[in-house]
C-alpha cells in the first residue's frame, strides 16, 4: 500500500468535517473520491496533505507514518497536491511555475531536464513557457497544475477536481493524461471529482464520501454500473 | 484628542484646588516655586535640555548656594510640553495649579503664544529668554532676554553692503521667528541698494538642502545668509553650501553657527562666516563649562540671564507677588548680564542689540564692518 | 544647467528611496505585513555604522557589518514579534499596529542609548566632482553605483534562483506555495533579511553623508510607502520606479516652487494615485493579479 489512511478525523477549528475515514491507494493505482457537495472530499485531501491537522487516526505513506508531517516535508517524501481549480502562480511565467513544482527537490540541477519531460507530455506548456500563468486558457491551466506536480516526480498525485471549468473535449484529454501518469510515469493518483462518470472510466477503484464518512468502497467499474450510484452521490 | 486634553486640564485644576485647600498656610520660608516648560522629550530634546532647561536650573542652583532670594530657596519644576501647543497649555496649567509657580520659563513661538492667555489669567510671569518672535511682548505678563528677530537682519545687511556685496540669497528655516529675521534683512538690504536674488527655505527636520542650493547656485548670489534655530540645520546647510560649488564672496548667518554641532560635522565648514550674536561674558562661559562640562551656546546664556534677571527683580520688588516682580522687570535700569548690557523701558522688551562676530581659525572673534 | 542638476540630485535621492521602498515592498508582498518598523531597521544600520567607525574600523568593513546588522534586526523583529502574532492568526491590522509599536519602541531605545542628537559618522565635506557645470558628490556617485549593481542583482535573484522564485511565488499565492513544499516560516526569514538589507544600502549612504538620529528612518519610510503605492502595490519594479519618481519630483519641484512644496508633492502624489489610480503607474501589468 502506498497510502494507507485509517480512522482519520479532521476539521476546521472545533467543527469536525472528516469523521473516521479509512482509505488506501496502491502503487500505480488511480483512485477516485466521489461524493455530493459538502461531503468532505476536499477537506479529506487537505487532511491527508496536512493543510489541516488530523485530530485522530493515522496516515502512512510508503510505509512511513506521516500523520503529523508538514506539507513541505510531504512534498519531499513524494506526495504532490493540486488544490481545487487547478491553481497556479498567476503572475509568474509558465516556466517559473514548472520550476517551482520542483522546489522541494534535493537535486535542483535535474529540474531543467524534468521540465523538458513534462513539456513533452503537455506541448502547450512549451509554447507558452514565457507567458504569465494568469493568461492561460482553462485547459492549459489544468495542464500546468498537473505538470508542475509532475516535476517533483511524486509517488502519489492528489488532484482536486482536475476537470473543473474545462470544455467536454478538454475533460477527455485531461483524463487521458491522468491515466497516462499512472500507466507510464509510475505514479499513483488520488482524485476528487464531483462529476462521477469520467472519473470512474479511468479510475481503478472508487470511494464515495457522505457526511465525512466513507459510504461506499469498491472497484470503479462496479460502481459505474451500480444502480445505487445516483443515491450514493446524493449521500442517501 | 481635544476632549482628553480638556479633561487633563480639568483634572489638574481639581488637583490644584485640593492642594490649595490643604496647603494654603504656606509659610514665608517655603521655597519660591518656578516652572520650566520645554519640549524635552522629542526630537532635539537633548539640545533643549542643554540650552533651555539647564540654564534655569543652573542659575537656581547658584542662587540657592548663596542662600536663595529674600531668604527663600528656589524650587524648579520641569514639565515636558512636547512639540504640541495643547500639551504646552496643559503643562502650564498643571504647574500653576499643582506646583504654585509664580513664573514659567519657556521658549519656542508655537508653544509659548498659546500659553499667554492662561498666564495672564493666573497672573504668572512668562519668561521666554531666547524667544525672538515680536508678538511675545504684546502680553503684559511676558518678558524676553534677547533682541527681537527683526534686529539681526539690518545689522547683517549693513555689514554686507560695507563689504561691497551687491546680490544676496537667503537660505532659512520654515519658522516664523526666523522668517521675521529674513524679511528684516531683505528690507534693509534692498533699502541700501542691494538685490535679493534667491530666498529658499527648509524644514527643521530636513537634512538635505541640495535642491535649494542648486537653485541658489543658478541665481549666482555674492552671498548666502543662513538663518535657522538649530545647530544641526546650520551645520548641514554650511556643509552642503561648501559641497555645492557655489562661488560666494561671503557667508552670513545667525548665532547658531557657534553651536557645538558645527564642530562635530567638522571640515572647517564655518570658517570665515560672519554672524550676529550677543556678547557673552567669558567669565560666565568658564564657570558654566567647569560645572557642566561643555560650552554654553548663546541661547543657554540668554536663558541663564533671564533667570538671574528674574531673581534680581524679586529682590528689587522685595516681594514674590508676580505683579510687583513684573513691575520691577519693566523698570529695570541698566543691568550687566552675561549677554551684555540691557535695560527695560516699561515693557518686557529688552533694549539690547546684536553684535557681529566672524569665525577665524575656528575661533569666534569680534568683527567690525 | 539648473534642470539637469536638479534631475541628477533627484536621481540620487530617488535611488535611496527606491532601495528602501523595494525592501519594504518585498516584505509586504511576501508577508502581507505593513512593516513600519522597517524605519527602525533602517536607522539601526546607521547606528551600527556610526559605532563601528568610531571604534576605529575601516568604513568599508563597518558598512558590511551595518548591512548584516540591519538584516539580522529585520529577521529578529519577524521572529520575536510577528511570528507569535501570525501563529495566533492575528489580522493584518494587528500586525500593522504591532509594527508601529516596534518602531516607536526602537526609536526610543536609540534615543536613550545615543541621545536625540545627530551623530556624524564622518567629519567634513564630501568629495565632489565637476562635469562641466554639473556638480556631483561622492554620495551621488555611490548611490548611482549601488542602484546599478543592486537592482539587477535583485532581479537575477528573484527570477533565476530557487529561493527568489519562491519569494515571488509566496507573494502570488501563499497557499499554493505551501503546497509546493515551500517552508513559509523559513522563507519569511529570507524575505526580512533581503528587505532589510536593501534598507541597509540606503542608510549607510545617508548616515555617511548626513549623520544618524533616532527618527531618521521615519520620513524615508513614509516616502517609501508612497513610492510603493505610486508604483503599484505588489509590483517590485513599480516600487523602484516610484522611489525614483518621487526623488526626481521632489527635486524638480524646486525648479519652479520653493522648498516648502516638497511634502505637498509627495503627499499630493499619494492622494492622486489613491483616488484616481489605486493600481499605480504600472497597474495594467497586474490585471491578472489575485484580488
Amino acid at each position: 500500500m502506498l497510502l494507507d489512511v485509517s480512522g482519520l478525523c479532521a476539521g476546521y477549528g472545533s467543527k469536525q468535517v472528516i469523521r473516521g475515514v479509512d482509505l488506501q491507494v496502491g502503487e500505480r493505482e488511480v483512485v477516485a473520491v466521489l461524493g455530493h457537495n459538502g461531503a468532505g472530499k476536499s477537506s479529506l485531501m487537505h487532511a491527508i496533505f496536512g493543510v489541516i491537522p488530523a485530530t485522530a487516526g493515522r496516515i502512512a505513506f510508503a510505509g512511513q507514518d506521516i500523520t503529523n508531517m508538514s506539507p513541505s516535508d510531504k512534498v519531499v517524501a513524494g506526495m504532490g497536491y493540486s488544490p481545487q481549480g487547478g491553481e497556479s502562480f498567476r503572475t509568474l511565467s509558465v516556466a517559473d511555475n514548472l520550476a517551482l513544482g520542483g522546489f522541494a527537490l534535493k537535486d535542483q540541477s535535474s529540474i531543467p531536464e524534468r521540465i523538458r519531460a513534462v513539456q513533452e507530455l503537455f506541448p502547450p506548456l512549451r509554447e507558452r513557457r514565457n507567458s504569465r500563468a494568469g493568461s492561460l486558457s482553462g485547459g492549459e491551466r489544468q495542464m500546468l497544475a498537473l505538470g508542475a506536480l509532475l516535476i517533483a516526480s511524486p509517488k502519489l498525485v492528489i488532484l482536486d477536481e482536475p476537470s473543473g471549468g474545462l470544455s467536454p473535449m478538454m475533460v477527455d484529454k485531461m483524463y487521458e493524461a491522468i491515466r497516462n501518469v499512472a500507466d507510464n510515469l509510475g505514479a499513483s493518483v488520488l482524485l476528487v471529482e464531483q462529476e462521477a462518470n469520467h472519473a470512474l472510466e479511468i479510475a481503478d477503484r472508487a470511494y464515495v464520501l457522505g457526511n465525512g464518512k466513507v459510504i461506499y468502497e469498491g472497484p470503479a467499474q462496479e460502481l459505474a454500473k451500480s444502480e445505487k450510484l445516483g443515491d450514493l452521490l446524493l449521500g442517501l | 484628542m481635544t476632549s482628553s486634553k480638556r479633561s487633563l486640564v480639568l483634572a489638574c485644576s481639581a488637583l490644584g484646588a485640593l492642594s490649595f485647600l490643604t496647603g494654603f498656610a504656606a509659610a514665608q520660608s517655603d521655597p519660591i516655586s518656578i516652572g520650566v516648560g520645554m519640549p524635552i522629550g522629542g526630537q532635539n530634546g537633548e539640545y533643549v535640555k542643554r540650552s533651555f532647561v539647564l540654564p534655569t536650573e543652573f542659575a537656581a542652583k547658584e542662587i540657592n548656594a548663596k542662600g536663595g532670594v529674600l531668604g527663600r530657596q528656589i524650587k524648579v519644576t520641569v514639565e515636558d510640553t512636547r512639540n504640541d501647543p495643547s500639551s504646552a497649555v496643559a503643562a502650564l496649567t498643571k504647574m500653576i495649579n499643582v506646583d504654585k509657580i509664580i513664573a514659567v520659563f519657556t521658549a519656542f513661538t508655537p508653544l509659548t503664544l498659546p500659553q499667554l492667555p492662561i498666564a495672564e489669567e493666573n497672573k504668572v510671569i512668562v519668561v521666554a529668554g531666547a524667544m525672538e518672535h515680536p508678538d511675545l511682548t504684546k502680553s503684559r505678563w511676558a518678558v524676553r532676554m534677547t533682541p527681537t528677530a527683526d534686529k539681526a537682519g539690518p545689522v547683517i545687511a549693513g555689514a554686507a553692503r560695507k563689504l561691497g556685496i551687491q546680490t544676496a540669497a537667503i537660505l532659512s528655516e520654515e519658522n516664523e521667528a526666523v522668517r521675521v529675521t529674513a524679511r528684516s534683512f531683505t528690507q534693509a538690504f534692498q533699502k541700501e541698494g542691494g538685490r535679493i536674488v534667491g530666498d529658499e527655505t527648509f524644514k527643521i527636520t530636513d537634512s538635505e538642502m541640495r535642491g535649494q542650493l542648486t537653485k541658489l547656485r543658478a541665481a549666482r548670489p555674492d552671498t548666502i545668509y543662513v538663518i535657522t534655530s538649530r545647530g544641526r540645520s546650520m551645520g548641514l546647510a554650511l556643509k552642503q553650501i561648501r559641497e555645492s560649488g557655489i562661488k560666494l564672496k561671503q557667508i552670513f548667518s545667525n548665532q547658531l553657527v557657534e553651536d557645538k554641532e558645527i564642530a562635530e560635522i567638522g571640515g572647517n565648514i564655518s570658517e570665515g562666516v560672519i554672524y550676529t550674536t550677543l556678547d557673552v561674558d567669558p567669565e560666565f562661559v568658564a564657570r558654566w563649562k567647569q560645572a557642566n562640562g561643555f560650552e554654553p551656546d548663546s541661547n543657554a546664556a540668554k536663558n541663564y540671564d533671564a533667570t538671574m534677571m528674574f531673581f534680581e527683580a524679586i529682590k528689587r520688588a522685595n516681594s514674590t507677588d508676580p505683579a510687583k516682580i513684573r513691575d520691577a522687570i519693566y523698570n529695570f535700569g541698566p543691568y550687566k548680564g552675561t549677554v551684555g548690557d540691557f535695560r527695560f523701558e516699561g515693557s518686557g522688551e529688552p533694549i539690547v542689540f546684536p553684535i557681529l562676530k566672524i569665525i577665524k581659525d575656528g575661533k569666534f572673534v569680534s568683527y567690525k564692518p | 544647467m539648473l534642470f539637469l542638476q536638479l534631475l541628477i540630485d533627484g536621481l540620487a535621492s530617488g535611488a535611496l528611496y527606491a532601495l528602501t521602498a523595494v525592501g519594504f515592498a518585498i516584505i509586504y508582498n511576501g508577508t502581507r505585513i505593513l512593516h513600519m518598523a522597517h524605519a527602525a531597521v533602517f536607522t539601526c544600520g546607521g547606528y551600527i555604522l556610526y559605532v563601528l567607525v568610531k571604534l576605529g574600523l575601516h568604513p568599508a568593513i563597518a558598512v558590511v557589518f551595518a548591512l548584516a546588522g540591519a538584516a539580522c534586526l529585520g529577521v529578529a523583529i519577524d521572529r520575536v514579534v510577528y511570528k507569535p502574532l501570525r501563529a495566533r492568526k492575528s489580522s493584518e491590522a494587528a500586525l500593522f499596529v504591532a509594527s508601529i509599536g516596534v518602531l516607536t519602541l526602537l526609536q526610543s531605545v536609540y534615543a536613550i542609548i545615543f541621545t536625540t542628537d545627530t551623530l556624524y559618522v564622518r567629519q567634513g565635506t564630501l568629495e565632489t566632482f565637476d562635469i562641466g557645470e554639473i556638480r556631483l558628490t561622492i554620495v551621488h556617485i555611490i548611490a548611482a553605483g549601488i542602484a546599478i549593481v543592486v537592482f539587477p542583482a535583485l532581479q537575477l535573484f528573484l527570477t533565476k534562483t530557487r529561493y527568489g522564485r519562491a519569494m515571488r511565488a509566496l507573494a502570488d499565492n501563499p497557499n499554493l506555495a505551501i503546497v509546493r513544499g515551500v517552508n513559509v516560516e523559513r522563507l519569511y526569514m529570507l524575505i526580512f533579511a533581503v528587505g532589510s538589507l536593501l534598507a541597509g544600502f540606503a542608510v549607510v549612504l545617508i548616515a555617511y553623508d548626513l549623520g544618524v538620529r533616532p527618527e531618521m528612518g521615519f520620513s524615508v519610510i513614509f516616502v517609501s510607502l508612497v513610492a510603493v503605492i505610486v508604483g503599484g502595490v505588489g509590483y517590485l519594479p513599480g516600487a523602484a520606479a516610484g522611489g525614483f519618481l518621487l526623488g526626481i519630483l521632489q527635486n524638480l519641484s524646486l525648479w519652479q516652487l520653493s522648498g516648502r512644496w516638497m511634502d505637498v508633492i509627495v503627499f499630493g502624489a499619494l492622494l492622486v494615485f489613491l483616488v484616481f489610480r489605486p493600481q499605480g503607474i504600472f497597474g495594467h501589468l497586474q490585471s491578472t493579479r489575485r484580488v
